[in-house]
């Protein structure tokens, strides 16, 4: 693999749940316990998971919009973790995120034209005429009119703000990009125009991207690689298209079936047992051991470790033969 | 096979705006049938029609025939609001997108399906629990009795909506309106449910509406499916013959939009073109022909397409559709 | 109409009147006459007072103090409740805690008390009166601007704000003051009502602007006074306190919804 632009080592991020009655936290939740990832340039890495797995966090965390509890972020082989406020502003430039629910991403009381002007200002990379231009010339990039410059964010549909929000995130020129489900807030018809839009800006621009989303089919379509999390670990990771077809460990097996599609493709049905545990108090041993259908009396045990399977592909659970 | 509900003609308006146009479509007993639509094409109001919880400002025209567990067959837009809430929870159930909200959070589960219960079905407290009791388990719910003392806020949202289904089975309903269920659910998750009400719509016979955005869910659990568009019925048919061989441009264009699943080669998908019309301002003649990349001038958007059977039991609204098919 | 719109329409009336005093009426406010107490005429259309002067002057003439008492305390409420309310707000945890603190400890002083007491001690005038209802109304303002501000500063459209390497000093006026603007108006027509109201109790309680300028809640004392010889004297100055009052409260209520 090329040299990373973005890479995690050993990200951990811990909430506090309870604080008593002087403030004194009580009780803390492990959104992230760990999580080691890097993207290449140009590259797609899709973050799978259900809720509580902790994938929006660390999108978060990757934007530095959250500190880490530990762990380390670098970005072009510099570390940015330790960065705040003006040391990150460079950072800022290069990497942006684009959220899921169209509606809260964009300020009610600004015109169209100012959200896509904003990332140009705060970064001082525009102003005048030419901050004009630069935002005409994004609106026309995501297919938006002209005339939508002036307009207020109520006016627009929700595919149409969500392009608003891709512009945004585009101003400034970024490397790299973190989706936070961008999609599953559009109805199906709008759905692909985004993803195709996604796409385009990925080969156009050389973008990087975290495409976070529980939505393996368009996970499977649009990222080079795929990283499931479970409780805040990485279960597996590796190529996409391999991860889908043939996943190596138990969760993403459980996970891939439960893609009514699946069925139909002849796939096993895995119907896993169980909730989601309470990230506050999760199991000892393998996290998943509480609903794997494979587990075994050493799974309760030991926290298996990540470890390669093919090439480029990782997963951390203690048995071979499965699944 | 007799028909637990039918509707015809059912059109539905709140103030000078329609939202649902001429509805006609039957459920079979045991059948169940998925009404997919985008936001706005008035799938959930016709859900909150049948169940007549529209509320004042709505103004609904045709008919929807009930055929009732006791044998009698009503209109359920003539009978008066106290006829309805008998028919309602105990001939005709609904469970929603979000059970937090449906559930009462001050009340323990156990006192909320004993509620449910004791409306419909009078019984001694002692036998009021032990049938709540079976009702869980016949969900799955791993702890029944555990659950019965809990709030809702301390059950996960699987759990909630198992609680529903619980509710709503609670009086053998003839006919199940399920309005998104699994929407909010994680897909571990939504794959346990979506068993779950497979299950007992094969132990129960009831009759199942599913209404729900999602293509690759209606394929696996319904019979029959009615695709709506800006309030019509734009295709109907068997699940497989819809998708199998869509005739209705925008039913095609749907499958397209999406990524599929174990794709050969990675393919481009198409996307549909534009936004879901405002039910306020609908294109004239068929409401897709702004979108329809079949649409002919001077045709398409001056007259309005009728159903025409295009095989048996599979209708299509389409002016084009022998054409596009050819 | 709306509640908003009949807010408005009451308001603009009522400083209609006032502005336009000199004009509407025949006497100057304090101009006294010989006929004492005259009940409603043609040519006094509310009567006289115990000095002669003409009551409807003195109502439309004592809607300036109102106003300028219950604008200003407004005003004063907003100058230091606003900013007050975005801190706490925006920066949460422990400055949060201290201001809410502050905040909640002067929600709790009973205004109208605390009101009397100070203009006891440094003497009736409207910069006082201003002053005193401004401070006994800011925490109402910080308190519903610091809500606001704590929710926008969750809201998406922040976030993306932060990644794009904006601090407080960019999203505090660019994202939560328009966004809490709404609320600030409507609250700042809320405390309008509510200082018209207490500076018309504070006058009725003796503690009002020195006569012999006209003011609503003294002559509301006096008028009570000569209740059964001319009630148009107490009565149409309490009608002008309601009137504003609901007005500004419609105004309010109605931009808050």
């Amino acid at each position: 693999m090329t040299a990373p632009l973005i890479a995690a080592e050993g990200l951990v991020k811990h909430f506090p749940v309870r604080q008593d009655v002087f403030g004194r936290v009580s009780a803390q939740v492990q959104a992230v316990a760990g999580v080691s990832l890097a993207i290449a340039p140009n590259e797609v890495l899709g973050l799978a998971g259900e809720s509580g797995s902790g994938k929006s966090t660390i999108g978060r965390l990757l934007l530095r919009l959250l500190d880490p509890t530990d762990g380390r972020i670098s970005f072009a082989g510099q570390d940015v973790t330790a960065l705040h406020d003006r040391g990150l502003r460079p950072f800022r430039r290069q990497a942006q995120i684009v959220f899921q629910d169209p509606i809260g991403s964009l300020d009610p009381t600004m015109t169209i034209g100012a959200a896509i002007a904003e990332p140009l200002r705060l970064q001082g990379m525009a102003n005048g005429p030419e901050l004009r231009e630069r935002v005409g010339a994004l609106l026309q990039a995501v297919a938006l009119p002209a005339g939508y410059y002036n307009r207020h964010p109520n006016e627009l549909s929700g595919g149409q703000r969500q392009r608003v929000v891709i512009a945004r995130a585009l101003s400034v020129d970024p490397s790299f990009i973190v989706a936070d489900e961008p999609v599953s807030a559009l109805d199906v018809s709008i759905q692909a125009q985004i993803i195709n839009l996604l796409e385009e800006m990925r080969t156009r621009r050389g973008l990087a991207m975290l495409l976070i989303s529980h939505d393996i089919a368009l996970m499977e379509h649009l990222c080079d690689r795929i990283a499931v999390l479970y409780l805040g670990r990485v279960m597996e990771i590796g190529p996409a298209r391999d991860l889908v077809r043939a996943p190596r460990h138990p969760y993403t097996e459980a996970l891939v079936s439960a893609v009514p599609e699946a069925a139909r493709a002849g796939r096993r049905r895995i119907i896993l047992r169980g909730d989601i545990p309470n990230p506050a108090n999760p199991p000892a041993g393998c996290v998943f051991h509480t609903r794997c259908p494979y587990a075994q009396p050493d799974c309760s045990r030991i926290v298996p470790e990540m470890r390669p399977v093919a090439s480029g592909h990782l997963k951390a659970c203690l048995r071979d033969d499965v699944p | 096979m007799v028909d637990v509900i039918a509707t015809q003609h059912l059109t539905i308006g709140f103030g000078a705006t329609r939202v649902v146009h001429r509805l006609s479509f039957s459920i079979a007993a045991g059948e169940v049938v998925a009404l997919v639509g985008e936001s706005g094409s008035g799938k959930s109001t016709v859900a909150l029609s049948l169940m007549g919880l529209l509320g004042r400002s709505a103004s609904v025209e045709g008919s929807i025939h009930l055929s009732r567990k006791n044998g009698e067959t009503c209109d359920l837009l003539t009978l008066p609001e106290r006829r309805l809430r008998a028919i309602r929870g105990n001939d005709l159930a609904m469970i929603f997108q979000e059970p937090m909200a449906s559930l009462d959070p001050i009340y323990r589960i156990g006192a909320q399906i004993t509620e449910a219960l004791a409306v419909h079905r009078p019984m001694p407290q002692a036998a009021l629990r032990t049938e709540a009791l079976r009702l869980l388990r016949s969900v799955a719910i791993a702890n029944p009795e555990a659950c019965l003392s809990a709030y809702p806020h301390q059950l996960s949202g699987g759990q909630r909506q198992r609680v529903m289904i619980a509710i709503a089975l609670s009086c053998q309903p003839r006919l199940l309106i399920a309005d998104e269920p699994t929407t909010a659910l994680d897909a571990t998750i939504q794959a346990q449910i979506i068993d779950q009400l497979r299950q007992l719509r094969a132990e129960t016979g009831m009759a199942v509406l599913f209404i729900t955005h999602d293509l690759g869910l209606v394929r696996e659990i319904a019979d029959r499916v009615l695709v709506m568009y800006a309030g019509r019925i734009v295709e109907s048919g068997p699940t497989e013959a819809v998708f199998g061989a869509p005739r209705m441009p925008y039913t095609a264009g749907l499958m397209r939009s999406r990524p599929r699943l174990f794709a050969e080669t990675p393919v481009r998908i198409e996307p549909i073109p534009g936004n879901v019309p405002n039910p306020a301002h609908l294109p004239p003649g068929c409401a897709f022909h702004p979108r329809c990349a079949h649409s002919q001038p001077g045709r398409c958007d001056s007259g309005t397409p009728e159903p025409e059977a295009c095989a048996p039991g599979h209708q299509v609204c389409c002016l084009r559709w022998r054409e596009i098919v050819a | 109409m709306t509640r908003r719109a009949c807010g408005l329409v009451l308001i603009l009336a009522v400083t209609f009147a006032a502005l336009f005093a000199p004009l509407l009426t025949a006497y100057a406010p304090t101009q006294t006459g010989v006929f004492f107490l005259a009940p409603p005429d043609a040519a006094h259309w509310f009567g006289t007072d115990d000095l002669g002067r003409d009551v409807l002057s003195r109502v439309l003439h004592g809607g300036r103090a109102s106003l300028v008492i219950g604008v200003g305390a407004a005003f004063v409420a907003c100058v230091i409740g606003v900013p007050a309310g975005l801190l706490a707000g925006y920066c949460g945890g422990r400055v949060d805690l201290w201001a809410t603190q502050v905040m909640n400890l002067c929600i709790a002083l009973p205004g109208l008390v605390l009101a009397l007491l100070i203009t006891a001690v440094t003497g009736p005038s409207v910069l006082n009166i201003v002053l005193i209802l401004g401070f006994v109304s800011w925490p109402r303002v910080a308190r519903l601007v610091r809500g606001q501000a704590f929710l926008i500063r969750e809201a998406l459209f922040v976030e993306a704000a932060r990644a794009a390497g904006a601090d407080a000093v960019w999203i505090v006026p660019m994202h939560i003051l328009p966004n809490v603007a709404g609320v600030i108006a409507a609250q700042f027509a809320l405390t309008v009502a509510y200082a018209i109201f207490t500076s018309s109790s504070l006058s009725f309680l003796g503690l009002g602007i020195p006569p012999p300028s006209p003011d609503w809640g003294g002559m509301v004392r006096t008028g009570l006074d000569y209740l059964s010889i001319n009630p148009a004297m107490g009565l149409a100055p309490s009608a002008a306190v309601g009137i504003t009052v609901l007005g500004f409260y419609l105004l309010g209520s109605g931009t808050r919804g």
